[in-house]
């Protein structure tokens, strides 16, 4: 299966890229936990940094209101990595 | 009562006799208001009467700065503003930042209150002890550019000088203040400036600020620029830029007018771009470490040598709202408006509604000058701008605000994105059906500070849904009272948690500040504020009817996006605005209660 994943701002800085596909070749469904995995490991996007200090965002709901780490991403899903928003 | 923070002393001038009044506080007054805001909304209420016309003598500019305006913490530079607002013909709250304000409690006033009108045009210099009106015949006409220039001289820094524009000499209702190139830009309060004859104000402070236990201050004031410095960093490098491609991710970013809310332009106005092509440095307000403001500069073509510092709304005013995505037509666009005096927001929001109105066939190029005023035509955005402040061929009509719009072309209505005559900010309810309440409900109009910033909270929170209406009263209550104790302490709201201000308030800075502990009361000083604006709104006319968002929000179905097919109905509006009374204790008509006027301790108010 294949999700799109979308970043923001310093993410975007540290992937190199805005925006990009990740292939799960054996899976049809991952969580966020694991698509952390592989960010962390290609691009020392950490889960508990992101988590704490910016918002992620399951096709367009932030996991705080659906699973945590542990929503679930299925073909065609897409993810998003911001820095947390503050305005006014 | 208090042993620091406030002097406990204002300035009345009397424009009409030419008098100079030092006046005492009362005291009360401060502990149940706190300051900048709350304050002038306290004089406010007692000072401009129902009657009172704003280009009136009669209308007064009620300046205050709040307890911590020029103490020694962090970003501490406010001055908050009350007036009866041309443009909304109801009360308006205002704020700016930059020296002013601490410079005005250094020399020894909270505040200053302005009436009365000038036979001639003058201006104020105040220099510690010295106040004195003078002669301002030479300076009229002048750009608010050339006034710093001219002030910076006299009292040190271009913003501790507060000054009007052309814009507002010509009365045009969207005219704001300046000081220096920091703006209280909301609500035409720079018409109303002009229209006593007063072009500028300079200050120049030499004393200090009292702290009543300075150490214990200055400890915590440390811990805030520390954890302002660690969480702040975005503001740092990007400004308010930096959420201009994430609300168009959410679907939520105001194109055309509204017609949608994602903008096809994006990638030239983002954050990235503007730091990649224009961006020159940062520039800070009075003692703030984060100096959020993005100074930029053209350095080629058509609009070459323009440089300002573009914020968030004044992008997504003067470009997506416009359909422009020429970032060098948003930088001297937005240079303009701070020269000339006027509100980037507003002007931005009514040109779009020129630029609809024109692709409809419902005004030509001979109304325009020969403009083609269509959507995405920056130089045309940029040359409107001018004939608005001139009011040449239909910037006559626009000067006069969506009221004045409204009054004389009807039929138009439906294009006028406006609450109480306030044009809307750059956010899209119905990508967040709380920024509705927000707009409804905010005491000056459509405002997404003083109606209560919900987006983050009805995109995280467990407890919300962006897309429904459950508990948008209780959160549209809970964050327009923040604001209303925030506003009227003298800091910047960027830095705001530093110093543990939340809704849940904690420590004990102002308590060292003042001798006074206001922590426990904070946000029961932030509703008594609300509510007292509420009152003056009723008073001035203002009830539930005017609490309605724009028709184009409650029919039109978002076409695309993340918010694609959502509409914030009557039926859902009504529903959410029915749980908002209902939390804030008002009737049905959006009238506070008795009972509430009791329990906030100002039912002595009617």
């Amino acid at each position: 299966m294949k999700i799109k994943v979308k970043y923001f701002l310093e993410y975007a800085r540290l992937s190199g890229c805005r925006d990009e596909e990740y292939f799960f070749e054996n899976d049809e469904l991952v969580s966020v936990k694991e698509v952390f995995k592989n960010l962390n490991s290609k691009y020392n996007i950490k889960y508990n940094d992101v988590a704490n200090k910016g918002i992620i965002l399951v096709n367009n709901r932030s996991i705080t209101q659906l699973d945590m780490e542990n929503t679930v991403l299925r073909d065609g899903d897409k993810l998003i990595i911001m820095p947390m928003i503050s305005g006014g | 009562m208090f042993s620091g923070g406030y002097t406990g002393r204002f300035i009345r001038i009397n424009l009409t006799d030419r008098t100079v009044k030092k006046e005492k506080i009362n005291p009360e007054w401060q502990k149940k208001f706190l300051g900048a805001r709350g304050l002038a909304a306290r004089y406010y209420y007692d000072e401009i009467g129902k009657e009172t016309k704003p280009l009136s003598p009669q209308n007064k500019l009620i300046f205050f700065t709040g307890p911590l305006t020029g103490s020694p913490g962090p970003s501490t530079t406010k001055i908050g503003l009350s007036t009866k607002s041309p443009e909304t013909r109801q009360y308006l709250c205002s704020n700016g930042g930059g020296y002013f304000g601490p410079h005005l409690k250094k020399a020894g006033y909270d505040g200053i209150i302005i009436e009365g009108k000038a036979t001639q045009p003058v201006y104020i210099l105040i220099k510690d002890n010295d106040i004195q009106i003078k002669d301002g015949k030479e300076l009229w006409g002048k750009t608010t550019f050339e006034i710093n220039k001219i002030f910076k001289e006299e009292v040190g820094r271009e913003d501790q000088v507060l000054s009007c524009g052309p814009s507002a000499e010509n009365g045009v209702v969207l005219s704001c203040i300046q000081i220096g190139e920091r703006s209280m830009g909301r609500g035409g309060a720079g018409a109303v400036m002009a229209s006593k004859n007063l072009k500028a104000i300079a200050v120049k402070g030499t004393g200090e600020v009292p702290v009543s236990e300075p150490e214990k201050f200055k400890e915590v004031a440390k811990k805030a620029v520390d954890y302002v410095k660690k969480t702040k960093a975005n503001h740092t490098k990007y400004g308010t830029v930096q959420y201009t491609a994430v609300m168009n991710e959410f679907g939520a970013y105001p194109t055309r007018n509204f017609q949608t809310g994602v903008f096809e332009g994006i990638d030239t106005i983002r954050a990235e771009y503007m730091k990649e092509h224009y961006f020159v440095k940062n520039q800070a307000c009075f003692r703030c470490p984060v100096a959020c403001s993005q100074l930029c500069e053209v350095k080629e073509g058509p609009f070459k040598g323009a440089k300002t510092d573009p914020e968030y709304e004044t992008i997504g005013t003067l470009g997506a709202m416009c359909g422009v995505s020429d970032f060098a037509a948003i930088i001297k666009g937005n240079e303009i408006c701070d020269e000339l005096g006027i509100d980037t927001m507003s002007v931005g929001v009514i040109i779009a509604f020129a630029m609809e109105i024109f692709e409809r066939g419902y005004i030509t190029k001979e109304d325009t000058g020969g403009l083609e005023l269509k959507f995405g035509n920056g130089k045309a955005m940029v040359k409107m701008i001018e004939k608005i402040v001139r009011r040449e061929d239909i910037g006559d009509l626009l000067a006069e605000g969506m009221l004045g719009i409204a009054e004389k072309k009807p039929e138009l209505q439906y294009y006028l994105m406006h609450v109480k005559g306030l044009p809307l900010a750059a956010y899209d309810p119905r990508g967040f059906y709380g920024n509705a309440l927000t707009y409804g409900t905010s005491s000056r109009g459509a405002c997404h500070n003083v109606g209560g910033w919900s987006i983050r909270d009805e995109l995280i929170s467990g407890e919300y849904d962006r897309f429904a209406v459950k508990g948008k009263g209780k959160l549209i209550k809970s964050l327009q009272d923040t604001r209303g104790y925030i506003d009227s302490l003298g800091l910047c709201t960027v830095v705001r948690s530093g110093y543990g201000f939340t809704n849940k308030p904690k420590g004990k800075i102002l308590e060292y500040l003042t001798g006074y502990d206001f922590t426990p009361e904070l946000m029961t000083i932030g509703e008594r504020i609300y509510t007292m604006e509420r009152l003056i709104l009723n008073r001035e006319g203002r009830f539930r009817k005017d609490d309605m968002i724009p028709e184009r929000l409650r029919t039109e179905k978002m076409p695309e996006g993340q918010a694609k097919g959502h509409v914030v109905s009557d039926k859902i509006y009504n529903q959410m605005l029915d749980d908002y009374y209902k939390v804030r204790g008002w009737d049905k008509e959006g009238r506070p209660t008795k009972e509430r006027l009791e329990k906030l301790g100002i039912n002595d108010l009617v």
